[in-house]
């Protein structure tokens, strides 16, 4: 036999001493390693791990407050140019954020909040603020969006230049839907902290019932492992 | 069956066509998994009964939620109050008014979200640290609420199991199961904590709390 010939043996192979390869072990059978073949002091590094991609982290309603008065929480109903916190009764309504009823003017209400990108995102991975809204009682005449300035804080005042790419987006439909803005992630990396403002703005003209842009649910999408 | 009793040494590729059996356990290491390995989530551990505490910050007025809680108990609605020195160097609380020969029901509100790593359908519970300042009463009980947001004004069914006793002044950890069929990650949770306390005006003043409080689910990664 030459050097380099394979050898097939057709019977089974026990080996009681110890097996060294040191050329490559391929073809390893699917799923043939399990819990139990990994030391107890394995220590995966989060490198190692899968990468989920768009992963939420809720921006909770309630943690929206005046824009340019951060101290403030929203009001119960929208008034001026603050988009309103809107509640009904525990156990049978949850709570909205909403424009309050903007028929027949244009509509400009904001809201703000704050967040923290998670300690397993990904640096410079995808980064995008999904909000789940559309219109209560009738759609506006002409067109309703919503839209969201995001900053990213240096922590010591400053602020980068507005990192969400994505246009106003229409939610005039009586059918809520998710709505995603997309974030420049160029530099970003877990434990930034971004400070958004959330801008919905109503322009409806001849309509007789109210018009309310509303949305039930706020997020932070994420790439990340672990 | 050939049979090896020495080592073998493999200079070039071994393809093995069938299964690996016996490998020992604890022979794999961090060094034998490439640094793309990319291990799936579904391949974790499931951690059962994470916790992800609650501040009391995020506690607010049950029935005008954009509201802040008060400095105490009061009407309807817990307060959130210092703790008096020997209850944890003033730590903060949820805590009823004052239960001495009366009556009263009082609730605060928070959301939660399920986190990207919670696994469908599995357990969620609700843990609160909880008992009586100063006295008992004759009766204090702890109930969690809990409902589904569907996103559109409209919520679930309660989620939430009957209420339990807090009445001792030691204090300790109770725990509500909330419904897990067909919780998934992402899913918005609107909870209410409901404190009902009577007395009959003996043993002095008496205050029902929540020292700590958390949600608990079922992770993995």
């Amino acid at each position: 036999m030459a050097a380099g010939d394979n050898i097939t043996l057709n019977e089974n192979v026990n080996i009681s001493g110890d097996l060294r390869v040191t050329g490559t072990l391929s073809a390893l059978p699917t799923a043939s390693l399990d819990q139990t073949h990994l030391t107890s002091t394995t220590a995966i590094p989060r490198t190692k791990l899968a990468q989920d991609n768009v992963q939420g982290f809720s921006i909770p309603l309630h943690s929206w407050r005046t824009w340019d008065a951060p101290t403030t929480s929203l009001p119960s109903a929208a008034a001026n140019d603050d988009l309103g916190l809107v509640y009904g009764t525990f156990g049978t309504a949850h709570d909205l954020i909403q424009t309050g009823d903007c028929k027949n003017t244009t509509t400009t209400r904001h809201a703000r909040a704050m967040a923290t990108l998670p300690y397993n995102y990904q640096a410079a991975e995808t980064v995008m603020i999904r909000a789940y809204a559309g219109m209560e009682t009738t759609v506006a005449s002409s067109s309703t969006t919503i839209d969201f300035d995001v900053r990213e804080c240096t922590g010591h005042g400053g602020y980068s230049s507005d990192i969400c790419t994505t246009s106003p987006t229409s939610i005039n439909s009586l059918t809520y839907g998710n709505k995603d803005f997309v974030i420049t992630a160029t530099d970003l990396v877990a434990g930034d902290l971004l400070d958004i403002k959330m801008t919905m703005i109503v322009t409806d003209s001849g309509t007789g019932t109210a018009v309310i842009g509303s949305v039930g649910k706020l997020f932070l999408l994420v790439d990340l492992r672990g | 069956m050939a049979k090896f009793t020495g080592g073998i040494e493999v200079q070039g590729s071994s393809v093995l066509s069938g299964g690996v059996s016996d490998l020992g356990s604890g022979t794999i290491t961090n060094t034998h998994l490439s640094a793309t390995a990319a291990i799936d989530r579904s391949k974790l551990a499931q951690d059962n009964n994470a916790k992800f505490g609650i501040p009391f910050h995020d506690c607010r007025v049950w029935n005008a939620p954009h509201t802040l809680l008060g400095s105490a108990g009061s009407s309807d609605d817990l307060g959130i109050a210092n703790g008096s020195s020997g209850y944890g160097n003033d730590c903060l609380r949820l805590i009823t008014s004052d239960i001495d020969g009366t009556s009263v029901t009082q609730y605060a509100r928070f959301m939660f979200v399920l986190p990207h790593n919670y696994v469908d359908a599995q357990t969620i519970a609700v843990q609160a640290l909880a008992g009586m300042t100063t006295a008992t009463s004759g009766a204090t009980t702890l109930e969690i609420d809990c409902h589904t947001n569907v996103s559109t004004g409209n919520v679930g069914t309660d989620l939430g199991p009957a209420a339990q006793s807090i009445n001792s002044t030691t204090f300790a950890t109770k725990t509500f199961t909330i419904s897990e069929s067909g919780r998934a990650a992402g899913d918005y949770l609107d909870f209410r904590i409901k404190i009902t306390g009577t007395d009959d005006g003996t043993g002095g003043t008496k205050y029902a709390a929540i020292e700590k409080l958390y949600v608990t689910c079922d992770v993995k990664g």
